[in-house]
């Protein structure tokens, strides 16, 4: 969406080779990222990457120990986080418990001195964003969980933030109202424009709700980009492993052409991935990485043009619901899963079958380069 | 009918079913677990508490012979002595104790519960070891500090100040001694409330703009109000019946409502006035804790 380099004076937040230790222990190492006004970025990453402690730099929770911070432009490195123009949903929502929804949401403005009829307005106009409406006067321990959620939300976007600040923010509800709330999310964002941020650890969460997914890994960002290009061109290893489900293989180069490399196993079985634009060539020792939803499963007689073919015993067959999943080992000595819909077109394939692996080229990528 | 009870029998299989008698015999075993605190209760507070009443009413008396249905205690007690005065200049000197111990513990327990960290719990130990002395000695040990002869006043008389008599046999020396014993025992209730305090409300508030007293008035004090009311109610209570304190630090001046009971019964001999104005404090008492009862069960509940 962005390139970092060239969107330095308009980002919204700017982070510039940020750093933060605790201790001995480095929790982020250099991170630099330009996030646009009005984008939905998410933070993904493992516990323990750094991402919370980027969004609580953000914030200004933590102070960085060396990098600038900027919030359209200004350095606010330094700056407590009373006097930053960012709000943050907090993991567990934090609501006042003594404080009804109403004065939740009117906090932040009480004290910035808005006057009282404008204040009424504003909760009442954002508690319609949320769809709280007639909830004003019930306290926090009176609502469900997602109700929370939505008081969060409302109490923090009411002060029309440069941007929300959103720290695993579903991980306390059941996986139904989660799938609603990211919609609900989403929508909210549309709605008002505000660029938010948001830090989790759930790969399928930043995948359906992110303008673009920064991954965090051990401090460093291993990957920024549109999830599609992070889900189908994972740059590293760590990307494809914890972004979805790592198929990986190591082979040597036996060909490079037309922008493909070519790698023969046996006189039936070669695989073909784009070079990308790593530097191959014939002899070169490879990881090439391919989703499990991409590659086909047939019987060993089917005639077929994909351009990668391999073949393999089933493993184990595990149904789950929408897909199949297949493990099956090939000749290569790799287990590969195959992830199959579980439709009328299923291949019903059971353990120890004898099957075909076969993709497309393009399907297929290189991670790493020996 | 039949058929559908047989089916609720066979769900049931495999899971004991209390019967009539087992449940019968738990109630025995809950009654015999109960049965010792119970008549610990009667025996040793509720019959004396009884007999006190009965004192103060004529049922009982201290010579067999004077004993008769009366409310003469009562009545000279409520309207024509001194004693109601003693009584609520009680109430305002348990006021001011509890508002100084709370004021005083306050501090010490926002220190130990969210500044101290890791060292928390062996600070908390070091302040309640006070309580491994006994009462009386940390309250004869304020003489020595404060007595004509005493430390300050030595000190005072070394530095050609003349000895100051108010530090001594006064009110003073009642709130000051006080509130000395009181302050560990209160800073626990609110250290127990401060430490229940989710951080990242204070954040969060922080986040939203507050300044750190903001937040503290807005957010910390609040939530913590339920330990503080239970700080105050822990002090109120017992200073109001207090005796020993006044007796050897108070001197006249410092004379509160328990003195006066002590007096009725030891230098008075009049058995049925002292019961009175025993049982009117356990009234007083007791009126007091039903009404914080009902505020902090309230502000729990708002909760």
């Amino acid at each position: 969406m962005s390139d970092p380099t060239t969107r330095a004076t308009d980002a919204a937040i700017s982070l510039q080779e940020v750093r933060k230790s605790f201790g001995r222990v480095v929790a982020v190492g250099g991170i630099s990222l330009d996030i646009a006004d009005g984008e939905f970025l998410t933070l993904l990453g493992p516990s323990g990457c750094g991402k919370t402690t980027t969004m609580r730099m953000i914030a200004g929770f933590e102070e960085p120990d060396e990098g600038r911070i900027l919030l359209r432009g200004r350095d606010v490195v330094g700056v407590p986080p009373n006097k930053r123009d960012v709000n943050m949903c907090f993991q567990h929502y934090a609501l006042f418990p003594h404080m009804s929804v109403q004065e939740n949401v009117e906090y932040g403005l009480k004290l910035r001195k808005v006057p009282r009829e404008e204040r009424r307005r504003r909760v009442a106009e954002m508690l319609e964003v949320v769809r709280l409406e007639g909830f004003e006067k019930r306290k926090p321990a009176q609502l469900s969980g997602g109700q929370q959620q939505r008081v969060a939300l409302a109490r923090a976007l009411v002060n029309r933030p440069t941007a929300l600040l959103l720290d695993e923010p579903l991980g306390a509800l059941d996986v139904k109202l989660r799938k609603q709330m990211q919609l609900e999310l989403k929508r909210i964002q549309h709605e008002l424009g505000t660029t938010f941020v948001y830090v989790t650890h759930d790969q399928e969460e930043a995948l359906s709700m992110s303008d673009r997914i920064t991954v965090v890994n051990q401090g460093l960002i291993e990957q920024v980009g549109r999830p599609r290009d992070v889900y189908e061109r994972p740059a590293t290893p760590f990307v494809a492993d914890f972004v979805g489900v790592l198929n990986a293989l190591e082979v040597r180069a036996d060909e490079v052409r037309d922008g493909r490399v070519v790698v023969r196993i046996s006189d039936r079985e070669r695989l073909v991935v784009p070079t990308g634009d790593r530097p191959v060539s014939a002899g070169t020792e490879l990881l090439v990485a391919v989703r499990p939803e991409r590659v086909w499963l047939r019987a060993p007689a089917d005639e077929t043009s994909a351009d990668s073919r391999l073949e393999g015993t089933v493993r184990q067959v595990v149904y789950l619901g929408t897909l199949t999943q297949f493990y099956v080992d090939t000749t290569l000595g790799a287990r590969l899963v195959v992830h199959e819909l579980s439709d009328r077109r299923a291949s019903g394939f059971v353990a120890e079958d004898r099957v075909v692996l076969t993709w497309d080229a393009e399907d297929a990528a290189i991670l790493r380069v020996e | 009918m039949t058929e559908l009870d047989l089916s609720i029998e066979t769900e049931r299989r495999g899971r004991p079913v209390p019967s009539r008698r087992r449940r019968g015999r738990r109630g025995a075993v809950t009654a015999g677990l109960l049965s010792g605190p119970v008549s610990y209760l009667l025996v040793f507070f509720v019959v004396p508490v009884v007999m006190v009443a009965c004192y103060s009413v004529g049922l009982l008396t201290l010579l067999p012979q004077d004993h008769y249905l009366s409310l003469r205690a009562w009545h000279d007690f409520l309207f024509g002595s001194i004693y109601m005065g003693v009584f609520w200049k009680s109430v305002r000197m348990s006021l001011g104790v509890s508002i100084t111990s709370v004021l005083l513990a306050y501090p010490v327990a926002y220190l130990l519960a969210l500044v101290a960290g890791r060292r928390k719990y062996t600070l908390l130990l070091v302040i309640v070891a006070p309580f491994l002395t006994s009462y009386l000695l940390r309250v004869l040990a304020w003489r020595v500090i404060l007595g004509e002869q005493g430390v300050v006043n030595s000190f005072l008389k070394l530095v050609g100040i003349a000895p100051q008599g108010w530090l001594f046999y006064s009110q003073f020396a009642v709130y000051l001694v006080l509130a000395y014993v009181w302050v560990p025992f209160v800073a626990l209730p609110i250290f127990v409330s401060l430490e229940a305090l989710d951080l990242s409300l204070l954040e969060a508030s922080n986040d939203l703009g507050a300044s750190r007293w903001t937040t503290f008035r807005r957010v910390t004090l609040p939530l913590s109000m339920p330990g503080v009311i239970a700080a105050f109610v822990f002090v109120f209570i017992p200073t109001l019946g207090e005796y020993v304190t006044p007796l050897l630090v108070g001197g006249p001046k410092g004379f509160m409502f328990g003195n006066g009971i002590q007096n009725a019964f030891l230098q008075g001999f009049d058995w049925q006035f002292g019961s009175a104005m025993s049982m009117f404090l356990i009234g007083a008492v007791m009126v007091l804790m039903a009404v914080f009862g009902r505020f902090v069960s309230f502000r729990s509940v708002s909760e």
